[in-house]
């Protein structure tokens, strides 16, 4: 379809809740994250008036490329993320405040030490991506997406308690 | 008889994710065992794995009401962030009537979300925590900013609401001496809501929404209120802000 202005808010409009919790998972940085949500929406619309097939993947394609060029241009991998995004100062917290920090620096960690490619096909599956989806947006066959992600599952089983039943 | 080689774990996310895809896959595991048991280790694990992401994002939201006190830690203000000011600049270049209007509200919510939170807002002798209802779309903000007084109970609260795309909206306030309907007319409006035991915010937007999203807080110990009606819902909310004391 050829997008418009109008068909890039309306894209914006239906994903931008599901793409900001993907760039966050992506980056493990929130501050990171929302850069380049607005960064993806900016070239969105600059793409306005050509042609684009499989929007809601291509949107995702862009912004998982921007994520990428940022690691790239700063020279560090990805996995060195998790420092990136410190919990608060320590404070007067209750238990269950410290349990939902624990979680989620735990899963930050976990998806940290994921190679980049690894990383982005975990996450994009969890946004429901199919795995040709993925494939084109990691620019390689389904056969590999596979590969990465069970590579990438076997790397989060040691980190996180996935194997258990009912967890 | 097995069809063919046991496929790899890959190959068995591939038929989890897509079975209609992967015949071969499915009439190798109807002979299988051993597969049926390998595919069921990769359906555990892909289930675990999208319960702790829903877990975290539902902690990520609940603490997202939760402002941190007087003191504590703030997120940046966007002006301070090089990254941001360079897009925003892009952006303009870009000239698009849209990300005017989207920006800033949008803005505002993920820092809502995603701000180092922190684990109940106790405000502070003498200082503020905010509290902000956004409507993140078009444009439409709503925001509550309640002043905390030396015992860190509310002492009065101002609303502001900006709307110039349905003047037939209307807010109402509970305050002490009962509920008072303000009727919006697209001016922004600036409300006392008084000393209240137990404040509460009904909002109603005839004109219909697609996607409104409600944060409330209050000054002091405090539960959030965390709401997110469907597109199609009617669009009138009750916010029950709780008993400050």
């Amino acid at each position: 379809m050829v997008l418009t202005h109008v068909d890039v808010e309306a894209l914006f409009r239906e994903n931008q809740a599901h793409l900001l919790r993907y760039l966050v998972r992506l980056s493990g940085n929130s501050a990171t994250a929302e850069d380049v949500l607005q960064e993806t929406f900016v070239r969105a619309l600059e793409r306005a008036d050509s042609r684009v097939e499989h929007t809601r993947a291509w949107l995702f394609t862009v912004a998982t490329n921007l994520v990428r060029d940022r690691a790239r241009r700063s020279g560090r991998e990805l996995s060195a993320f998790e420092s990136l995004d410190p919990p608060p100062p320590s404070a007067p917290t209750p238990l269950e405040y410290s349990e939902r920090q624990e979680l989620q620096r735990r899963l930050r960690h976990a998806l940290g030490q994921l190679n980049d490619r690894e990383r982005t096909a975990i996450v994009m599956r969890e946004e429901g991506f199919k795995h040709r989806e993925i494939a084109e947006a990691l620019g390689t066959t389904t056969g590999t997406v596979g590969t990465l992600l069970a590579r990438a599952f076997d790397k989060l089983a040691t980190l996180l308690p996935l194997d258990g039943v009912g967890q | 008889m097995i069809s063919f080689t046991h496929p790899a774990d890959g190959a068995l996310i591939a038929f989890l994710d897509e079975p209609d895809a992967n015949q071969p896959i499915a009439e190798h595991l109807a002979d299988c065992a051993e597969c049926q048991s390998r595919l069921e280790a990769v359906e555990r694990r892909s289930a675990n794995l999208s319960d702790l992401f829903a877990r975290a994002d539902a902690m990520a939201r609940a603490d997202a009401t939760a402002r941190p006190a007087a003191g504590g830690p703030m997120p940046r203000p966007a002006s301070q962030r090089p990254a941001r000011r360079r897009q925003l600049a892009v952006a303009a270049a870009v000239g698009a009537l849209a990300t005017a209007t989207w920006f800033s509200p949008l803005r505002a919510r993920i820092t809502e979300w995603f701000a180092s939170p922190a684990p109940a807002v106790e405000a502070a002798a003498g200082g503020e925590s905010e509290s902000r209802i956004e409507f993140p779309i078009d444009g439409r903000a709503l925001r509550i900013r309640v002043t905390a007084d030396d015992a860190g109970s509310l002492v009065r609260g101002t609303l502001t609401v900006n709307r110039t795309d349905s003047p037939t909206a209307s807010v109402q306030i509970g305050t002490a001496d009962g509920t008072e309907t303000i009727r919006l007319d697209g001016r922004e409006l600036a409300v006392d809501v008084g000393r209240n035991p137990a404040p509460a915010i009904r909002i109603t937007l005839p004109g219909g929404v697609d996607d409104v999203e409600i944060w409330v807080g209050r000054a002091g110990p405090f539960t959030p209120e965390w709401t997110t009606p469907t597109a199609g819902e009617t669009p009138s909310w009750s916010v029950d802000l709780g008993t400050l004391r």
